[in-house]
């Protein structure tokens, strides 16, 4: 055991120090770039740059649903962790029991899982 | 407990079933498994259980709402089989998500703890949002959908802002414990009334209670006939004997606080669910304002919280859904074989070439609208016994008055079906139908005729 | 451990009430005035965290861990509801190519 040490907000003053250097140091060079490089403005520099063809369309355009499903699932099953924070914190303490129970918690997870899978949904050419 | 798990286990078995190309076999599975938690359920009978840390609570209240919810499951499993017909793609989706919405339900009738009528609330709410909108390419339905979403997290978050005021002020989640608390302390603390005001309201919500039914009418509308009939019988019978099973176990010394607000939700209930539906030109939509009226009849057995609340609550609960059941099937067929929207009209002529039809509707609508024989009479008659005896007079005539008003809508179908001509069919219905059908129909009598098989019970 | 709860406690717990209720009612308000779906279901989200704000609150003032395990419980159904809703926008979207709330009146007497 590490001996425990009372932390004071003073202690935490190098801290500062850091992040406003790090930060002053960025903003400080991008705002020089954007004042001291030239700029000369012209209509084909103004131009999106397609593979030499012209930009066309709106750049708003839905995007595939692929990307939300993914996404989606993984918000879902990303989450499920947290419960496994206080079962680790008490493993000791529920002993056999709670193992069998967190495989339990597990395997309803995985049933999930396994019918996504089977359900074709990560399959991203079908 | 072992209700709970085949509930579950049968949603994740038919969710499999998807990739078996097994239509033939899902309902089977699924009535079987309906089955077997009815019969697990009963074994439960006077086993007075307390599980996983008395974080839930089995005792013959639990069993019996939750076997009237089974019932309600299985007919309306029943009605299934046929609806689904046209839709080729997710079905098994469809019904594995009603089992999980359903063990939800269970979970509401027997929890003993904040936690676990919160994960029950939830687990029975959040599947539904999807199946009000199942019908994927129909613009109502993803109405229906989003509002029930919105109007469900809404009231999820106010319940949640009301347990956390409870458990600010007792620092427990347990029902006893806070029950305790609050018999322990004289005066009731201002954090403390505001949290039992989130939570009835929240509850409130859920129910369709007036004043916050507004979503109902919509929702129900446009959900899949099937789903509202899920929505209007499980839901609300899962949502009321939650409140009840709440208001007693919990907040039982904070009557005074909570009465005022039930008083406001009964008035309103009557008054916006019987005047809703007398204006309603469609059935669909008519059920659904009943359906509030409905409500209020029931919260009149919550506000007695007497000895007799939880029986009548019980009777209530059990011809409502029977009831409730039978006119959306009949609704069902009928709206298939018109082809309309369900207005009056398309039930003009029923009973002459449909008779069978015809005389369940007749039954339902005799059912709900209170007249003897059939359940709804003692359905209300005890309901209205109770709340005298705890000297709430004034909103049993309120009740009679609503009772009487409801002839005007129930009695025009029956009108409609047996007085007006039309040029109508025999529509074709399979056997499950009838199957459904018929059970309805005879428990409805059953009960009427002998009520105190059901009013002993608890 | 011990110098997280000290730390909460360095606040008064009104604070913490009156911080909660605050976002609360930004929710709220938000759900109500709102029209765009996508901001709506930011807004559930905000009521929701406030909560959870509130029950750890309490939670560290009463040295009782069973509000953060309700915490977590939140959490899980708010992802839930999070990707339900969202589900639900997408749908929407597909069928009136919008998420404006104010299209969805198709349901009226």
């Amino acid at each position: 055991m590490l001996p425990e040490k009372i932390y004071s907000p003073s202690d935490y003053i190098p801290i500062i120090i850091q992040s406003s250097i790090v930060l002053g140091f960025v903003i400080t060079a991008m705002l020089l770039t954007h004042l001291l490089g030239p700029k000369r403005k012209t209509k084909q520099k103004l131009l999106n740059f397609e593979c030499g063809i012209e930009g066309m369309g709106n750049a708003r355009s839905p995007f595939s649903v692929k990307y939300f499903l993914i996404a989606i699932l993984f918000v879902l099953f990303d989450v499920e962790v947290i419960f496994m924070y206080p079962w680790a914190v008490n493993f000791r303490e529920l002993n056999i029991l709670g193992f069998v129970e967190m495989l339990i918690f597990s395997f309803v997870l995985l049933s999930g899982f396994v019918y996504i899978i089977l359900k074709r949904a990560f399959v991203w050419e079908k | 407990m072992l209700t709970l798990i085949t509930i579950a286990a049968t949603g994740i078995i038919i969710l499999y079933t998807t990739f078996f190309k097994s239509r033939k076999l899902l309902v089977p599975i699924a009535i079987t498994g309906a089955l077997t938690a009815l019969a697990f359920n009963i074994s439960d009978w006077n086993t007075n259980q307390l599980l996983f840390n008395n974080m839930m609570k089995i005792d013959n209240y639990s069993v019996a709402f939750n076997s009237v919810m089974i019932l309600s499951l299985i007919l309306i499993l029943l009605l299934s089989h046929q609806y689904f017909k046209g839709v080729d793609k997710n079905v098994s989706e469809i019904y594995s998500l009603l089992f999980f919405s359903f063990t939800g339900a269970c979970l509401l009738t027997s929890f003993n703890n904040f936690t676990m009528l919160f994960i029950g609330i939830e687990t029975m709410s959040i599947p539904l949002y999807v199946l009000a909108g199942s019908k994927k390419f129909s613009i109502r339905s993803n109405e229906a959908s989003f509002k029930y979403f919105i109007m469900g997290s809404f009231a999820t978050a106010i319940f949640l802002l009301g347990v956390a005021l409870v458990y600010g002020v007792t620092g427990s989640f347990n029902m006893s414990e806070v029950s305790e608390y609050i018999s322990a302390t004289a005066k009731i603390s201002s954090l403390m009334k505001l949290g039992i005001l989130f939570i009835v309201i929240s509850i409130g919500f859920k129910i369709a209670a007036a004043p916050f039914h507004f979503w109902a009418p919509d929702v129900y509308e446009g959900s899949p006939t099937l789903v509202t009939t899920y929505m209007a019988t499980v839901v609300k019978v899962a949502g009321i004997a939650a409140l009840l099973r709440l208001l007693t176990g919990c907040f039982i010394g904070a009557a005074a606080e909570w009465q005022h607000i039930l008083e406001a939700f009964i008035i309103l209930s009557f008054v916006i669910g019987n005047f809703g539906a007398i204006q309603q030109q469609s059935v669909k939509r008519m059920l659904a304002y009943s359906s509030i009226s409905h409500t209020g009849f029931m919260l009149l057995a919550i506000i007695a919280i007497n000895q007799f609340s939880a029986s009548s609550l019980l009777y209530y609960s059990l011809s409502y859904s029977l009831a409730t059941i039978a006119a959306f099937a009949v609704l069902i067929l009928v709206k298939n074989y018109k082809n309309s929207d369900a207005s009056y009209e398309s039930f003009n002529g029923l009973a002459k070439h449909n008779p069978f039809l015809a005389f369940v509707m007749l039954t339902a609508m005799l059912s709900m609208t209170g007249i003897p024989i059939t359940a709804g009479f003692f359905a209300k008659y005890y309901v209205f016994l109770a709340s005298v005896k705890s000297g709430y007079s004034w909103l049993v005539i309120c009740a009679i008055i609503a009772a009487l008003v409801g002839v005007a809508y129930y009695f025009r179908i029956i009108i409609n079906m047996y007085y007006k001509e039309s040029n109508s069919e025999k529509i074709i219905k399979d056997n499950y139908f009838v199957i459904s059908l018929i059970i309805a129909t005879a428990i409805t009598l059953a009960v009427g005729i002998l009520p105190q098989f059901i009013i002993g019970l608890i | 451990m011990d110098n997280i709860t000290t730390a909460i406690k360095l606040i008064p717990l009104e604070h913490y009430v009156f911080l909660c209720f605050a976002l609360f009612s930004i929710g709220v308000f938000g759900i109500l005035f709102r029209r765009n779906t996508i901001v709506m279901l930011m807004c559930i989200e905000l009521m929701l965290n406030s909560v959870n704000l509130l029950f750890t609150a309490f939670s560290a003032y009463r040295s009782d861990a069973a509000g953060q395990v309700f915490v977590f419980f939140i959490m899980v159904v708010a992802a839930v509801e999070v990707a339900v809703g969202l589900s639900i926008l997408v749908m929407m979207k597909r069928n009136v190519n919008s998420v404006d709330v104010n299209l969805l009146n198709k349901l009226k007497n």
